[in-house]
């Protein structure tokens, strides 16, 4: 007769039962703050959440799920992430528990010549218990200190690739075709998502007096005003792209909350946003006032179990200009017609909420 | 903080009396999509990025051609370029670069390249054979040699 111990781990050798199930947690579930310090950017920063079901242990990084294997203090984890072009790659992060620290080596796999990341492998990495960081101290700063002109810099957000997403916005994802679907192409606002968090530079203007900030983005010269204050929105209000904009002011650091969004895209792969999406933005000072962080975090149940997380640096720089942006769709809908597609993208009207 | 092999790896080689501690499974298929990441090593372009969906980063080429017409405008530029095939057929290429407001700071300009120029082309060429192009550096008539790489340009002005 088989010994009941033997017989599960046979199931699990074929693959009905996670062996994980009986094995000791070495330490390894709660929420982490992971942090990559490649050459030549900012500190790439995620949250990785690691949770033990009844059966299976389970990761995210940034809310998107991650490939984990853990085997005593050892863990590598999966994080799939996207090129500026697009181009998706894998950092594999391979490292130890001790003394409820992680620590190890970031590994690149698939990632292009050509791509900037190309130089991060072998890129050290750990990550420290989210708890256990300390709360940063932004008292310091008033609301006017965010005034400015702030030009993006490299690094601090990971571009994870594939968020968590639910069967409708699966569906969606894979009826997606950029080539004809992407609203930038026919020069029509990304959305807010890609807008705020795309390289090109943006403008703050403080407006006390009057209780409002202005953003003017250089993408596709769009702008948003954020109402400071405010508890209530106007009925007729119409939905957009940038939404509607309530900002308060916690302890130095401004918090913008947007709804009244409409149906769109969140980044650049085509992943849908609907009009009951509400975005949370939460950005502080740090370097003397010099440098400008966002943590974005968008709040979407009907197409996202968990709230995709973006993040963003700029550093000031009050000389930089915003230069006009004017799009013209030409181009496009040329290429469209000499491909003989014009009467499929005429089809796929849906597609373009 | 020593680098450690894969464990992946190590999960598949296990024997029924030494259990790994624990793998994952996000969702239903989770298992097989890490699976499938093991064994693909997760290279393949995704469909549904523009970018990915149109140009075949493995295959960069050069051309030399004569520009036809020149598209300074945003979202990107496109140089339309006559180029002579090993057939002696004129092929017409449509050859597009970086969105202008990022160029002009480098100093690339629509003044930059002219109808008439001669120039070569560098960059990812299209999927399945199509004459189109990602411009990854231009040779100008000149012989100046500009790069829309991200390595050599500023990178606060070349990335999304």
């Amino acid at each position: 007769m088989i010994a009941p111990q033997r017989y599960l781990e046979m199931l699990c050798v074929v693959g009905f039962v996670s062996p994980s199930a009986f094995a000791d947690d070495p330490g390894f579930a709660g929420q982490w703050l992971v942090t990559i310090e490649a050459p030549g950017v900012v500190p790439y920063v995620a949250t990785l959440d690691l949770e033990r079901g009844d059966v299976d242990w389970t990761a995210y990084v940034e809310n998107g799920p991650a490939p984990v294997a853990i085997r005593a203090n050892r863990i590598e984890l999966r994080v799939d992430a996207r090129d500026r072009q697009g181009f998706r790659f894998e950092r594999r992060l391979v490292g130890q528990l001790e003394d409820d620290e992680i620590a190890g080596i970031v590994h690149l796999e698939g990632v292009l010549e050509t791509a900037a990341e190309y130089g991060e492998d072998g890129s050290p990495w750990h990550a420290v218990r989210a708890e256990e960081i300390p709360a940063r101290d932004s008292s310091r700063y008033a609301l006017k200190d965010f005034d400015g002109t702030w030009v993006g810099i490299r690094g601090v957000d990971l571009r994870k690739f594939s968020m968590d997403l639910t069967p409708k916005a699966e569906a969606w994802v894979e009826a997606y075709d950029a080539r004809m679907d992407e609203p930038q192409k026919r020069c029509v606002s990304p959305g807010l998502v890609a807008a705020v968090t795309w390289i090109f530079p943006f403008e703050i203007i403080v407006s006390e007096e009057r209780n409002r900030l202005t953003m003017l983005y250089e993408a596709f010269g769009l702008h948003r005003r954020v109402f400071m204050g405010q508890t209530t929105m106007p009925e007729f209000y119409p939905e957009s792209s940038m939404g509607y904009s309530r900002g308060r002011f916690e302890d130095g650091e401004l918090v913008i909350e947007t709804t009244l969004l409409s149906a769109s895209t969140r980044d650049f792969n085509g992943e849908p946003v609907s009009e009951n999406t509400r975005i949370v933005e939460r950005y502080y000072l740090t370097e003397g006032g010099t440098r400008l962080n966002l943590v974005m975090r968008m709040h979407d149940p009907e197409h996202y179990r968990r709230p995709p997380i973006r993040r963003r640096a700029w550093d000031r720089d009050d000389d930089s200009l915003i230069l006009p942006f004017e799009c013209d769709p030409d181009s496009f809908f040329r290429q469209l017609y000499s491909e003989g597609r014009m009467q499929e993208y005429i089809d796929r009207a849906h597609m373009r909420p | 903080m020593n680098p450690v092999g894969s464990i992946f790896r190590e999960l598949r080689h296990r024997r029924i009396d030494e259990p790994p501690v624990m793998h994952r499974a996000t969702r239903p298929l989770g298992a097989l999509w890490a699976a499938l990441l093991v064994l693909t090593g997760a290279d393949e372009a995704p469909a549904h990025h523009s970018y990915a969906a149109e140009f075949d980063a493995s295959n960069a080429r050069t051309i030399e051609g004569v520009v036809k017409e020149v598209w300074f405008k945003n979202p990107h530029i496109r140089y339309y370029v006559t180029v002579v095939d090993e057939d002696g057929n004129e092929v017409l290429w449509d050859a597009r670069g970086l969105s202008p407001v990022k160029l002009v700071r480098q100093g690339w300009t629509k003044k930059t390249i002219q109808p008439g120029d001669r120039i070569k082309l560098h960059g990812h060429v299209g999927r399945s054979n199509k004459t189109i192009m990602s411009i990854l550096e231009v040779t100008l008539p000149d012989g100046r040699v500009l790069s829309s790489r991200s390595v050599t340009y500023d990178i606060k002005d070349n990335e999304r």
